[in-house]
């Protein structure tokens, strides 16, 4: 891994770790456990698990941590429990992510061209050729399917009765009326 | 090798079977029947127990591409998880039936668990043996807190919730570091790899066995993990304590006993680790036999008295040869009995006195005699007194430890344990029989208890008389480990 990827992912996971824990507003230690899965997502990529650190920006990121300021919400805490997040100034930061966005996309829209007007076109071979590349990838779904269902076939079923114990717990243990 | 052979599973899949069965039975009984669900994972106990004589899985060998292996030691291990569960079985039955809820959820997860023990008996590479051992403690968090409406349940299970999750990680830290020195995580290829004569023992492996040790001792109650157990044990649903002391704590074991037995050929290795569990098994002896004298509540007196257990234990764990393996197993085996024997006692006083305080013991031998006499021999059992079957498993633990001349010291250190646990053993002894009852309750016990009390009596006598029998299953099963068979 080149080191600059290390250093940058390492230090955003363990940084943003850190101030998860010690934030006192429960929704300010989410929105920096998001940013130590970032930093470990970067860490992934860095490793050439691409699969695996995008599903941890999806999964983990996206999915789960949303969920979490949801209940987070919906907890209906006391307004000592919600201390005011100091947050710097709105529109600036609102403005610089937007700008960041824009130019974001124009990055992928004339990036892109070489892979709809570049050599090869979009032709069936040509989409072949290199996609049939990209999949010798370490960390490919292919490799992660490969361990999964052959070598780590074992935890893979055991896990599964592990969530079916997570899922009657939580039932048994929150549920008013059974 | 490579195959599925997933007849070799049929007891893991049994014991999943019956969980979600239970589950759904659960749905269609009305309220007043829920009863025969107890009926049923008694009957499920059994079954399962039963299902390790199978011949194709008491024989032996690989599956699942041989990250599952069943040998000596893993059909005796489920064994005695089967015979654990039944007993829970037994004396939750009136525990279960008070509950005004999740009377299903109780046994599903009392069955999901014995099933993640199962698979712990038998795991044969990292990846699974953190799942199975997660499966585990991940019923017992819910089950720890099933008093919902009770603070100290909720409490303790809060406290397992946390301490569990960090020894988790240490776990995984562990796994990840032996991975990075080895770069495999199947124990067939590190068997092969530890003896090799070229492989090199690196600080990156020994660190990642250090922390895989104190990540399972959370299971095992080894100091320094041992820090929630008073509590949690006092905490929780008696029933649950009873399965928590026993269950859990093999669970533990049989992986300790399984990472040993792969690194653990390498003498080098070997060399590593025996200071480090010598010294964790002197600690852990020394804290759970000194704190357990000033206890004055029955359960956190079983809590250190299970810490001080773990000691003995390690023990045999640290001494890593084959008789040490099979005094370990030995020992395990007999806490069985011993401990389901003390609990049972306690379920049944605390229903009549509605209290775990040691003064409900008074006068217990008249209250009910019966109930006292089995205390009173699980207690001794516990303490190691002849002719009982703790005396031989002690016997077979400090023998092994004597094998090695640099582990005398420890010796030394059990013997001196042995003392101090007699003396707190004796004062609840000697509170049942010549003190005064305190309460006018009466405890009883019904009578499917009473025989299966009974015969844990019987097995202790003849543990104790008859040693031979036990040990002619224990000591194949510690032979076929591959562990040297003379002291290092």
């Amino acid at each position: 891994m080149d080191p600059w990827t290390f250093w940058l992912g390492g230090s955003l996971a363990l940084g943003g770790g850190l101030l998860t824990v010690t934030r006192k507003n429960a929704v300010a230690s989410v929105l920096w456990l998001i940013v130590a899965f970032l930093g470990m997502s970067t860490l992934f990529l860095g490793m050439d698990a691409g699969f695996i650190g995008v599903l941890q920006i999806l999964v983990y990121a996206g999915a789960i941590m949303i969920l979490f300021l949801f209940v987070i919400m919906l907890l209906n805490l006391t307004p000592s429990g919600l201390l005011r997040m100091d947050r710097p100034r709105g529109t600036t930061l609102g403005l610089a992510s937007a700008a960041a966005f824009i130019a974001l996309i124009v990055a992928i829209v004339t990036g892109g061209q070489q892979w709809t007007g570049g050599q090869g076109g979009g032709s069936e071979a040509a989409i072949l050729e290199r996609t049939g590349e990209a999949s010798m990838l370490e960390g490919s779904v292919l490799d992660i399917a490969d361990q999964l269902f052959n070598a780590h076939l074992l935890p893979f079923e055991a896990a599964s009765v592990l969530l079916l114990v997570a899922i009657v717990g939580a039932v048994a243990l929150t549920k008013r009326k059974l | 090798m490579d195959k599925l052979n997933l007849i070799l599973l049929v007891p893991e899949l049994l014991a999943v079977a019956a969980g979600i069965g239970v589950m759904l039975w659960d749905l269609w009984l009305p309220r007043e029947k829920k009863i025969a669900l107890s009926t049923a994972s008694m009957v499920a106990a059994v079954v399962l127990f039963l299902s390790t004589f199978i011949p194709a899985v008491a024989e032996g060998g690989h599956a699942m591409g041989g990250t599952f292996l069943v040998d000596g030691m893993a059909l005796l291990m489920k064994r005695a998880f089967a015979v654990t569960a039944l007993f829970v079985f037994l004396i939750s039955r009136e525990y279960v039936e008070d509950l005004e809820r999740g009377q299903g959820e109780f046994y599903t997860l009392c069955l999901l668990a014995l099933s993640g023990m199962f698979l712990c008996a038998s795991v044969n590479d990292f990846m699974s043996l953190f799942v199975a051992l997660e499966v585990v403690t991940v019923s017992f968090f819910v089950l720890v807190a099933f008093k919902r409406r009770s603070t100290k349940s909720v409490e303790a299970g809060l406290k397992l919730l946390v301490i569990g999750s960090v020894s988790a990680a240490l776990l995984l830290y562990g796994i990840a570091f032996v991975y990075g020195a080895t770069g495999t995580v199947f124990f067939d290829e590190l068997r092969a790899d530890v003896v090799a004569p070229d492989f090199i023992v690196s600080t990156e492996l020994v660190i990642g066995l250090f922390l895989i040790f104190l990540g399972l001792g959370f299971k095992t109650s080894a100091v320094p993990m041992h820090v929630w157990v008073p509590d949690v044990y006092e905490g929780a649903p008696t029933p649950v304590t009873a399965f928590m002391s026993v269950g859990s704590k093999l669970a533990g074991f049989v992986l300790m006993l399984r990472v040993l037995e792969v690194f653990g050929r390498s003498a080098a290795i070997a060399a590593e680790l025996t200071p480090f569990l010598a010294l964790i098994g002197a600690l852990t002896l020394f804290y759970g036999n000194l704190g357990a004298i000033p206890q004055t509540n029955i359960k956190r007196l079983m809590g250190y008295s299970s810490i001080g257990q773990c000691g003995y234990i390690l023990l045999g764990i640290a001494a890593a040869w084959t008789m040490g393996m099979s005094g370990a197993l030995f020992y395990m085996v007999s806490y069985v009995f011993t401990n389901m024997l003390v609990f049972g006692v306690i379920v049944y006083v605390a229903r009549a006195t509605k209290s775990h305080d040691l003064d409900d013991y008074s006068g217990l031998a008249r209250s009910n005699p019966m109930l006292c006499a089995a205390m009173t021999i699980g207690l001794l059992s516990l303490a190691g007194v002849p002719p009982l079957m703790g005396f031989v498993g002690k016997l077979l633990l400090l023998g092994s430890a004597f094998g090695s001349p640099e582990l005398h010291w420890l010796v030394y250190v059990g013997l001196i344990n042995v003392v101090i646990a007699m003396y707190y053993y004796l004062c609840v002894i000697k509170r049942m029989w010549i003190h005064d009852a305190r309460s006018p309750a009466k405890p009883v016990a019904p009578m499917r208890v009473k025989i299966a009390l009974g015969i844990s009596v019987l097995i202790l006598l003849a543990g104790g008389f008859a040693p031979q029998i036990l040990e002619g299953l224990t000591a194949p099963a510690a032979a076929e480990l591959g562990l040297p068979s003379r002291p290092r």
